[in-house]
């Protein structure tokens, strides 16, 4: 479609490495301010870069009209090393749209997220909802990318987000809530995922939690973790540092280093510590079959029975390191540079179920969901506060708890594991990185997964 | 462009260009140019309303989708404001430095290594209202930051400004090495209440959030301490002011709102009490107020920050015991009602006792009540900074603070 345009671009540049691309996203999205409609909003967003390499440094362009970009013609060295030769695979891959995101006009979708959330507001509890502000967002992203005047790569991958953040109040207390549900495809995300019933089991559960929830005691306890707490646990403490420009410094201003460059083993997990990144899988939010470099996507087992074994790896760090690129580049919009990121992170499952995870825990603490989390730039210590956590007494889930708080390292939570077990469930997020900012789609996941004798603090 | 068929409208034709220098090592890692045009739209027929995001303007395309929308419960008003206005506050150093960035490598010279980003962005704004207000306001500035290393420690500073000075970088990399020569020592610290004198970065970071709080939108669906705060509530110490600044020189910003509001600067919080919320014109109904020319449509948001200096010299604040906290980042609020709220701090975060530096600390969370650090700000220093970075991107001139009863803890 815009190959012409990406070879006029290229001609320009005399690079031996370049990577030329055309990218749009195409975004509608519509919100809900206590289950009453709130207005429409869209986004278009469509251009073209270059980005070339020489003497060590990147030298990155893009405008939306392709004839606006040309080279500025300095002279300069810097601190890149070199360019990995993977080959470039130039094909086209898609995520499909299982019911087209065009098949329902935009009246009728307004009209279904009406009565879904009108029945929501109807939800029976003892608090009362103060706000409930909900979003539902469509974009379409394509890519055509040319690398080094190889043939055109071309992706599409639409997604759905749904977004809504609760205040609710109740008993003497406030709580703010956060959710989000989606993946790529097509309309399936929003029909056919009992939305309604998500949402009102939300309600109900924070709900039961403010009105019945009891105080922690806080000291050393098991805890298991639900796929949502595995899921930001493989994305922000295992999967951040396992960026390669990170553990090099690219990185070091902005978004911080890794606590791999000063780890002189490898074992960072116990042995049942199993964590990979793969962008192949299909309806995942950060889906995508070849990298922003021409790189074939592949999953990436970052660790393997508690051990570190492979970094997410572009061609610059490819080159540096020695060990190539694994097909992890990827660039939110067209005036952004591809940067190595994550697609879809997630603790590998085990073969226990759920049932045998808890049986075997005399006190512990049911982590379902969190309303806090956050780390530090080492990607070392971290804090989770439960929205939702119940108490595991002799082996059987019981009352709900006031929002236990866990704080630690990575290493001490990896190595204190000692069960996952055979569910896998994935959240959407939005991975913030880079300079100028890039958000781009992401999947979260993992199983339930059990910590022994880890300490709980209380807020 | 006149657009017929709605009660009421604005359009703000966009077209940015913007630098980005990224420093790795003390050496140039990349260098980027990039630029964006198209248009901002609000178009509204009685309480049916679209905004939008688009590279040209369809009016009849527009026009379909405003047709089919129902009533929304809460929706833009245009100001009354009309007639024409122009300025360009573009500093030709800005310019030069877009063309050419050789000025850069020799800021990158000293014996610890240098990391960082230095960004110029520049922005034409034309504004064009249903109510005859036609603002074409072109504009430009300057932010950087540096991250300098040694070891295991590290520190950084960064600089605001509406014009390229490379003395300005220099002293930035020279004020990130000063924290850096403070100790070469770790100490310890466990969880517990500390004194602390939090940099003006910290500041930026924590009052964006409070000015975000501050928002009417914010306060209208509770996610904001300030949901139920009137003017004149005892909301921070009486020592603390916090004002929203369209009009400083050295930021500078936008004549105009969104919605063709004349912006001007207020206190959102005066000597502790609470002043008012950010108000656009639909907020402002909500709250029986006037808008504050802080729109945003439908969010009202400040474009820039700015506390009260106190009377205290920087290095006189630097007494007793207390812990010094240079950077923080990861500000995440637990509950946006009460707000509970925890950060982590990098970089240069010090213990000091008697006035003196123990040693580094190392990466240690502020776990606290939003309301409680501005309750318990006890000094202001006299000198003030205006910074942005990565992650406190909202520019703001802030002192350092130094705050009592400041809850931490550790991994």
């Amino acid at each position: 479609m815009y190959e012409d345009e990406l070879r006029k671009i290229s001609e320009l540049f005399p690079s031996r490495y370049k990577e030329v691309r055309y990218h749009s996203v195409i975004t509608k999205g519509m919100r809900y301010l206590n289950g009453k409609f709130a207005g429409i909003y869209n986004s278009e967003e469509e251009g073209f870069s270059v980005r070339t390499f020489n003497n060590g440094v990147l030298q990155f362009y893009a405008s939306p009209n392709s004839t606006e970009i040309k080279p500025v013609g300095e002279s300069l060295t810097g601190w890149e090393a070199g360019v990995s030769e993977e080959p470039v695979k130039s094909a086209k891959y898609e995520s499909e749209e299982k019911v087209k995101l065009s098949s329902m006009s935009i009246d009728s979708k307004i009209s279904y997220l009406n009565d879904v959330l009108s029945n929501v507001m109807k939800t029976e509890i003892k608090g009362k909802v103060k706000s409930l502000v909900f979003s539902y967002v469509e974009s379409v992203e394509t890519k055509e990318i040319m690398i080094s005047d190889s043939d055109v790569i071309m992706g599409r991958v639409p997604r759905v987000l749904i977004t809504y953040n609760i205040v609710l109040e109740g008993n003497g207390r406030t709580v703010t809530a956060w959710f989000e549900e989606g993946g790529s495809g097509g309309l399936e995300w929003l029909i056919q995922r009992n939305l309604q019933e998500k949402i009102e089991e939300n309600l109900r559960s924070i709900d039961r939690v403010m009105h019945s929830g009891k105080g922690v005691t806080p000291g050393k306890k098991d805890v298991i973790l639900s796929p949502i707490l595995s899921g930001i646990m493989a994305h922000e403490s295992v999967g951040h540092p396992f960026e390669m420009d990170r553990i090099l410094g690219r990185e070091f201003a902005q978004a911080g280093s890794s606590y791999l460059t000063e780890f002189k083993e490898d074992q960072v997990g116990s042995n049942v510590v199993n964590l990979s990144d793969n962008p192949t899988i299909p309806t995942s939010s950060g889906f995508y079959l070849i990298d922003d470099q021409g790189v074939s996507a592949r999953e990436k087992k970052l660790i393997v029975s508690g051990k570190v074994n492979e970094m997410l790896q572009d061609r610059f760090t490819g080159f540096r390191t020695g060990r190539g690129s694994n097909g992890s580049a990827r660039s939110s919009r067209f005036d952004r540079e591809p940067l190595i990121r994550m697609s879809n992170t997630y603790f590998v499952p085990g073969e226990m179920s759920f049932e045998e995870l808890v049986e075997d825990v005399r006190e512990g603490i049911y982590f379902k969901n969190y309303m806090e989390w956050n780390i530090d730039d080492m990607r070392l210590g971290q804090r989770y506060i439960a929205l939702e956590a119940y108490a595991i007494n002799n082996g059987e889930i019981g009352e709900p708890l006031l929002f236990p708080v866990l704080e630690g390292t990575t290493t001490y939570f990896l190595k204190s594991v000692d069960g996952v077990d055979r569910n896998l469930d994935f959240k959407p997020g939005m991975c913030g990185k880079g300079d100028p900012e890039q958000g781009v789609p992401v999947w979260l996941g993992g199983p339930n997964m059990r910590l022994r004798n880890v300490n709980v603090k209380v807020m | 462009m006149e657009f017929t068929g709605f009660d009421e409208y604005a359009t703000i034709e966009y077209q940015t260009k913007t630098l980005v220098i990224k420093v790795v090592e003390s050496k140039i890692e990349n260098v980027q140019r990039f630029s964006d045009k198209g248009y901002e739209v609000m178009l509204k027929k009685g309480n049916k309303y679209y905004v939008g995001r688009e590279k040209t303007l369809d009016q009849r395309k527009l026009a379909e989708i405003v047709n089919i929308l129902p009533e929304s419960q809460i929706s833009p008003i245009i100001s009354d404001t009309s007639g024409e206005y122009s300025q360009n506050k573009v500093h030709p150093t800005l310019e030069e430095l877009y063309q050419d960035v050789s000025a850069i490598p020799p800021l990158l010279e000293g014996k610890n290594p240098i990391y960082g980003t230095i960004t110029v962005t520049i922005v034409n704004r034309n504004l064009n209202t249903s109510k005859g207000l036609k603002s074409a306001e072109k504009k430009g500035w300057i932010n950087a930051y540096f991250r300098v290393k040694r070891g295991e420690f590290s520190a950084q500073w960064a600089h605001t400004s509406n014009r390229f000075e490379q003395d300005k970088l220099r002293d930035c990399v020279e004020t990130a090495n000063e924290l850096l020569k403070l100790s070469d020592r770790r100490a310890d610290v466990n969880d517990g209440k500390y004194t602390v004198v939090l940099s003006p970065l910290v500041m930026a970071n924590l009052m964006m959030y409070a000015s975000g709080m501050a928002s009417g939108f914010s306060a209208m669906t509770g996610n904001s301490i300030f949901s139920d705060s009137k003017k004149g509530d005892e909301v921070a110490s009486d020592v603390f002011t916090l004002r929203d600044i369209p009009d400083d020189e050295q930021i500078g910003n936008w004549e105009f709102d969104d919605e063709g509001e004349r912006t001007f600067r207020k206190e959102i919080i005066y000597q502790g009490k609470f002043n008012t919320h950010l108000l656009n014109n639909e907020t402002a109904k909500v709250f029986n107020a006037k808008s504050t020319g802080n729109a945003g449509w439908i969010y009202p948001r400040s474009l820039a920050l700015e506390i009260d200096t106190g009377t205290s010299k920087f290095h006189d604040m630097m007494d007793g015991n207390f812990i010094y906290v240079n950077n923080n980042w990861y500000t995440r609020f637990q509950n946006m009602a009460e707000g509970q709220f925890s950060t982590v701090t990098r970089d240069a975060t010090i213990l000091f006792r008697n006035g003196k530096p123990e040693g580094f600390v190392g990466r240690v969370r502020i776990a606290d009540k939003l309301g409680n650090i501005v309750k318990n700000v006890i000094e202001l220093s006299r000198e003030s900074y205006v910074v942005s970075w990565w992650d406190a991107p909202l520019p703001g001139r802030y002192p350092f603070a130094k705050i009592d009863n400041v809850s931490l803890t550790r991994a």
